[in-house]
């Protein structure tokens, strides 16, 4: 038997930075699940959510971030604290360890989450602050592992962990994924908790949502994806009945509007009907959204969907081209996915799209194909977002050109917004084996330099610049230039005005005015040479 | 007989009384152990003090994702003004206009300014719509 344990665990949520906060701060849904999973054992668990502290202006200054949550986690007199770690926030996490185990020597510090996926090892090795790295799962991981460690018993028995002995770093066998997910404790189960996000979402318009997590896995295995090795091959989904029960408690807290978390919403035959018919039949008034597989569900499907209170669903294309959907081993049907986003917006739902380009596979033409399709979703009114490559740790793409990669100028690489001090910067600089998600693929590595090139012009440009780009696609259609023929132009001005400076996202905003102005007179000149079209 | 009863009664009692002690102390472990277990141990979010300063502030860099903070989006569409500068209207009828340079102001449904700044991204972004409906307008 193990003994009760006695110590108080810190569930510390890393704050994402004000710059990189897109729809206000999230609940973080798993801590909240694994303070839950920790009440179950009877182990009280206190989360600190920095990230809500960013966002209300709390903590806005970064210098002295690190100093107060420190001082923060040092006042709750926890033994245990447990950091919940996004690929993104992997350095400000380490960073914050060192400062902890300075101030707080015999804290256990464990790591976990989905930025540590695939550098456990790597983690333990460079930073010998981190005690214990939690890999996968940690509703089960966890509550076990603070047993253990209590009981001095062999961490070496507790699946799922790496931790270092005698000076060299042990992995634990693999743990089973959860396999029925309505196992989990609801992570509502302390409405206290709640109720003081609530006490600011409160005030807020459109807010608040809550996320609610259906289901884990993902039978895909797309190369740039790391859903199916973290998670696991197969969807498990939690049942519509769990869902409902979920809903119908947080609906007593007043909220209605929820965020429907899978990755493979329609990978199981038959969910969405039924989770829609049951909806329907509950009566409730509640607004949902969610993800979709564009090749899972079906057309007629979405009508069900927006009657029983669906309001935004987001499609994952990532590419246009057929070529690149086989390269990148996603394989999407891309005329059923079409004819699915169109049904979407007949509907009347928000439809959020999403791409990614600078695949080092897609050569000009394949880029140009989503470029088209981009700026098509765009004007039929579904709200477009373009990603730029990111190698995940896990995942094929990363295995494939880890080797080569390199660590680009910051403003160049996805995850650039996140990192905010120098102290971080030098900590990747220093470690690229441990921050590798921070690395993008060797030039040498793409097939078509110019579609890098049009890859990072359009995912800065996309964003900021939305309505004037359009405009001025639409415009010199006249003149027969599409996408890649105004990067072909930037690139020939940029040549031309900054010879030595490379491709880079700050180039690109800080030179689109002066180009337009440039490409305009260039425009207006070949406009006058069309023959004029005649008139009726 | 009486001596007999008296015994067995006093017996009983002991009994009872034993019997209470014993249960009774066991039940009220049991129920003790019981609520203890019912108490849902603390999960106290920690959240300091100063919430909604958001509210009603457009950001001090103007990028998409924090136009979003105000549920104002890039990708909504921008209209000109006679008077002026593009204006884009949220879902909650709040309208932002920006102006030549880079002045950002927020009005609420009934027209009043809740918000006023200058930001370059602004006079940057003002600069590409007025060149991009330029263009636009000559193909029209």
């Amino acid at each position: 038997m193990f003994r009760k344990p006695k110590k108080k665990v810190c569930l510390v949520n890393l704050p994402r930075r004000p710059s990189t906060i897109q729809e206000g701060p999230c609940l973080p849904l798993g801590l909240l699940q694994l303070a839950a999973s920790l009440q179950r054992i009877s182990c009280p668990a206190l989360i600190l959510d920095f990230d809500l502290d960013f966002f209300v202006g709390q903590a806005s200054s970064e210098d002295d971030f690190l100093e107060k949550a420190v001082g923060r986690i040092g006042e709750t007199g926890c033994g245990i604290i447990g950091i919940s770690v996004a690929s993104p926030t992997l350095p400000l996490a380490l960073l914050l360890v060192r400062r902890l185990k300075s101030k707080i020597r015999d804290a256990l510090v464990i790591l976990g989450g989905p930025g540590v996926f695939a550098v456990e090892r790597a983690i333990l090795e460079v930073f010998p602050e981190v005690d214990i790295v939690v890999s996968g799962e940690g509703e089960s991981t966890l509550p076990e592992l603070i047993r253990v460690w209590i009981s001095r018993g062999d961490l070496a028995s507790v699946a799922g962990l790496s931790f270092r002995r005698d000076g060299t770093v042990v992995t634990t066998s693999e743990r089973t994924m959860i396999e029925n997910l309505d196992d989990l404790p609801f992570p509502l189960s302390e409405p206290s908790s709640l109720s003081e996000y609530l006490g600011y979402f409160g005030r807020r318009e459109g807010l608040p949502y809550l996320p609610i997590e259906v289901g884990r896995g993902c039978p895909k295995l797309c190369a740039f994806c790391a859903t199916s090795r973290f998670w696991g091959g197969r969807a498990r989904q939690k049942s519509v009945r769990r869902i409902l029960a979920e809903m119908k408690k947080a609906s007593r807290l007043g909220i209605t509007d929820f965020l429907l978390l899978h990755d493979n919403m329609g990978a199981q035959p038959g969910f969405l009907p039924e989770l829609c018919r049951n909806m329907a039949r509950v009566g409730t008034p509640y607004r949902w959204s969610c993800a979709v597989s564009a090749d899972r569900i079906d057309p007629e499907e979405i009508g069900p969907m927006a009657s029983s209170g669906c309001t935004t669903v987001l499609i994952g294309i990532e590419s246009a081209s057929p070529k690149t959907q086989r390269a990148i081993g996603k394989r999407l049907d891309l005329a059923k996915a079409d004819r699915i986003i169109k049904r979407c917006l007949e509907a009347g739902l928000q439809t959020q799209v999403t791409f990614i380009i600078g695949f080092p596979e897609e050569d000009t033409e394949e880029l140009a194909l989503s470029l088209g399709q981009i700026f098509a979703y765009h004007r039929l009114g579904a709200d477009v977002r373009i990603h730029l490559l990111d190698l995940l740790p896990g995942t094929p793409l990363w295995d494939r050109y880890l080797p080569k990669a390199v660590l680009a100028p910051a403003s160049d690489r996805v995850n650039s917004r996140w990192i905010q001090t120098r102290e971080e910067e030098s900590l990747i600089f220093d470690h690229p084996e441990v921050f590798s998600s921070f690395r993008v693929p060797c030039p040498e590595d793409y097939v078509s330099e110019e579609a890098r090139g049009a890859s990072i012009f359009y995912w800065t440009l996309f964003p900021s610049f939305t309505q004037p780009l359009c405009d001025v696609l639409q415009a010199v259609q006249a003149v027969g230039d599409g996408p890649l023929e105004v990067y072909r132009h930037w690139n020939a001005w940029r040549r031309r005005n900054y010879p030595d400076a490379p491709i880079t996202p700050d180039l690109v905003c800080a030179s689109f005015n002066d180009f337009l102005d440039s490409y305009s007179e260039d425009f207006y000149r070949r406009l006058k040479t069309l023959k004029p079209r005649p008139s009726n | 007989m009486n001596n007999f009863w008296e015994k067995v009664m006093k017996r009983r009692v002991f009994f009872r009384v034993g019997a209470i002690a014993t249960f009774g102390i066991a039940g009220m472990k049991l129920k003790a152990q019981k609520q203890k277990a019912k108490i849902k141990l603390p999960v106290s979010v920690q959240i300091a003090a100063g919430r909604g300063l958001l509210e009603n502030i457009v950001p001090p860099v103007f990028t998409d994702s924090e136009l979003k903070l105000n549920t104002f989006s890039s990708k909504l569409p921008w209209t000109p003004l006679v008077e002026g500068g593009f204006e884009q209207e949220n879902k909650q009828g709040r309208r932002m206009v920006i102006q030549k340079d880079g002045l950002t102001s927020i009005y609420d449904r009934d027209g009043k300014q809740i918000h006023s700044s200058t930001f370059p991204q602004a006079a940057d972004l003002y600069r590409a719509l007025v060149k991009s409906q330029e263009m636009l307008l000559k193909v029209r």
